[in-house]
């Protein structure tokens, strides 16, 4: 575990630099940019253990867009409210310590429904994204497991990914977004 | 709530899935970086997919999920297992497909019929020459009679799926049993088992009627798409009943997904696609409602999930005969 640990300390330094450029690619104002980036990698250390490592990058990218989003639409109450405050005083965000009855309820709904698309996937697609997804298996093992290309089992995840899009619409677990504290 | 994705979200998809990827380059994040910041509409895309994935490791601890993954690793090169849907095979078919010596009247009109059948636990597709594809399951057999005015099928046991190629000049009906479905351009599934006949509609629309001219008329029933209508060795049809459509067509597909079913309704199904049956032998047994994804033919996962999920014993009585009892 200890291994795991160090993977993952690395990974927050190596990505620290790319991040921050990402950010500023994504017009964020440089000072805040420092802000999002130690925000992410806060976050990010949630994820420590139940995310595998092939993972992370694709999620830090997730977690620092909600990132932006919820400033964004912080800023625009902001100025309806005539506030004062900059909008660098409104980073620290309170993650709610329960999912209310109702939340919960809802984000029962969505899974289910989300269960339901994974298993009408077609055939190829679904053991594939069942074997990455809930079993846990990389892009390689499964590779390995099916006897076909990475470029093979990278294209069944994109389609299931588009598809169970599709099937779900708009949608989200109700007490994930933008509070995180879905696991 | 369906929604058709546009182009972003197949693109978000697509990097989100680029991302997963151990040889996803250094140049090639950048490329998703300028791709991201070129506008919101793509960020949010990238989010929502993300969010989608992230939700669904949720159910890594989900019962029908771990069932699921089960059936999944024993899916590797489905297309090189003996026996295994005959994907690719068509020319393979095409052999099978002898043209039979009899004859059979469409319309008063005399043309030759073409037999398909298949082993237990063998399915296949074929492709008729009108564009219409059949899907056999496990042990079924079929013969088909196309003439210039007519299309029919004749359904002898087992259970097909058909996808019904376009053609107003000739009209398309299945026969089985003691129903007929005339098809009105769509899919649909018709299982018999001895003298118990189903129907079931996945899109389209067909009439079902009884072939005995005397209740002909009366007794016809129309379906709309995820409905299904039962006959007997006797009496009228059936009402008409819903089914969930999701898990219809998983048998094409060489998998078998049961929610909340009786384990007797289970091995029922199961033991059609093997010669090795398993039987429960307390009948209180078979009332257990149980979850799973099985490969069809694959009994010793079906046994091991069974051993393993819901403690039961399974003793061989024969070489090709299973006991299951409580365990003690």
């Amino acid at each position: 575990m200890k291994r795991e640990g160090d993977r993952f300390e690395q990974f927050l330094r190596e990505r620290r630099e790319p991040l921050l450029r990402f950010l500023l690619r994504m017009r964020v104002h440089e000072h805040d940019a420092q802000d999002v980036v130690q925000e992410s990698l806060a976050r990010l250390l949630r994820y420590r253990d139940s995310e595998p490592e092939d993972a992370w990058q694709a999620l830090l990218y997730r977690i620092a867009i909600n990132l932006l989003r919820d400033r964004a639409r912080h800023a625009r109450t902001d100025e309806s409210k005539m506030m004062q405050d900059p909008p660098i005083a409104m980073v620290s965000e309170a993650v709610s310590p329960e999912a209310s009855p109702e939340q919960q309820a809802s984000d029962r709904q969505t899974l289910a429904r989300l269960k339901d698309a994974i298993l009408q996937l077609p055939p190829r697609c679904r053991q594939a994204y069942l074997l990455n997804r809930i079993e846990g298996m990389t892009y390689p093992e499964i590779a390995r497991h099916n006897g076909t290309s990475l470029k093979a089992v990278e294209k069944h995840i994109s389609r299931a990914l588009r598809l169970l899009r599709g099937q779900l619409g708009e949608y989200g677990l109700a007490s994930a977004t933008p509070h995180e504290n879905a696991y | 709530m369906k929604m058709p994705t546009d182009r972003t979200d197949d693109l978000a998809a697509a990097w989100f899935a680029r991302l997963l990827s151990p040889d996803c380059s250094e140049r090639e994040r950048e490329k998703f970086e300028q791709w991201c910041a070129a506008s919101d509409r793509h960020a949010d895309a990238f989010a929502a997919v993300a969010q989608c994935h992230e939700d669904a490791g949720a159910l890594r601890s989900d019962e029908l999920m771990r069932a699921a993954v089960r059936a999944a690793r024993n899916t590797a090169r489905p297309h090189v297992r003996p026996g295994h849907w005959a994907r690719f095979a068509a020319a393979a078919v095409l052999v099978l497909a002898v043209v039979g010596g009899t004859f059979w009247f469409v319309h008063g009109q005399q043309v030759p019929s073409l037999r398909f059948a298949t082993a237990v636990g063998e399915q296949r597709r074929v492709d008729l020459a009108d564009g219409t594809r059949v899907q056999l399951d496990t042990d079924t057999s079929l013969t088909v009679h196309y003439s210039d005015k007519a299309r029919e099928l004749v359904l002898g046991n087992g259970r097909i799926q058909v996808d019904v190629a376009q053609d107003a000049g000739r009209p398309f009906s299945v026969l089985s049993g003691r129903g007929r479905v005339r098809d009105i351009g769509t899919e649909f599934q018709v299982e018999r088992y001895g003298e118990n006949v189903t129907i079931t509609l996945l899109t389209g629309l067909v009439s079902v009627e009884l072939v005995e001219p005397a209740l002909r008329g009366e007794t016809g029933s129309v379906l709309t798409p995820g409905q299904q209508i039962h006959l007997g060795a006797q009496g009228g049809l059936g009402a008409v009943m819903p089914v969930d459509l999701a898990l219809l067509s998983d048998w094409t597909s060489g998998t078998l997904t049961f929610k909340d079913r009786r384990l007797g309704d289970l091995l029922e199904e199961m033991n059609r696609y093997s010669p090795m049956k398993i039987r429960v032998a307390d009948p209180a047994l078979s009332r257990l409602q149980v979850s799973g994804v099985f490969r069809a033919g694959d009994q010793s996962s079906l046994l091991q999930a069974l051993q393993a999920g819901w403690s039961m014993r399974s003793t061989r009585v024969s070489p090709d005969e299973v006991i299951l009892s409580p365990a003690r």
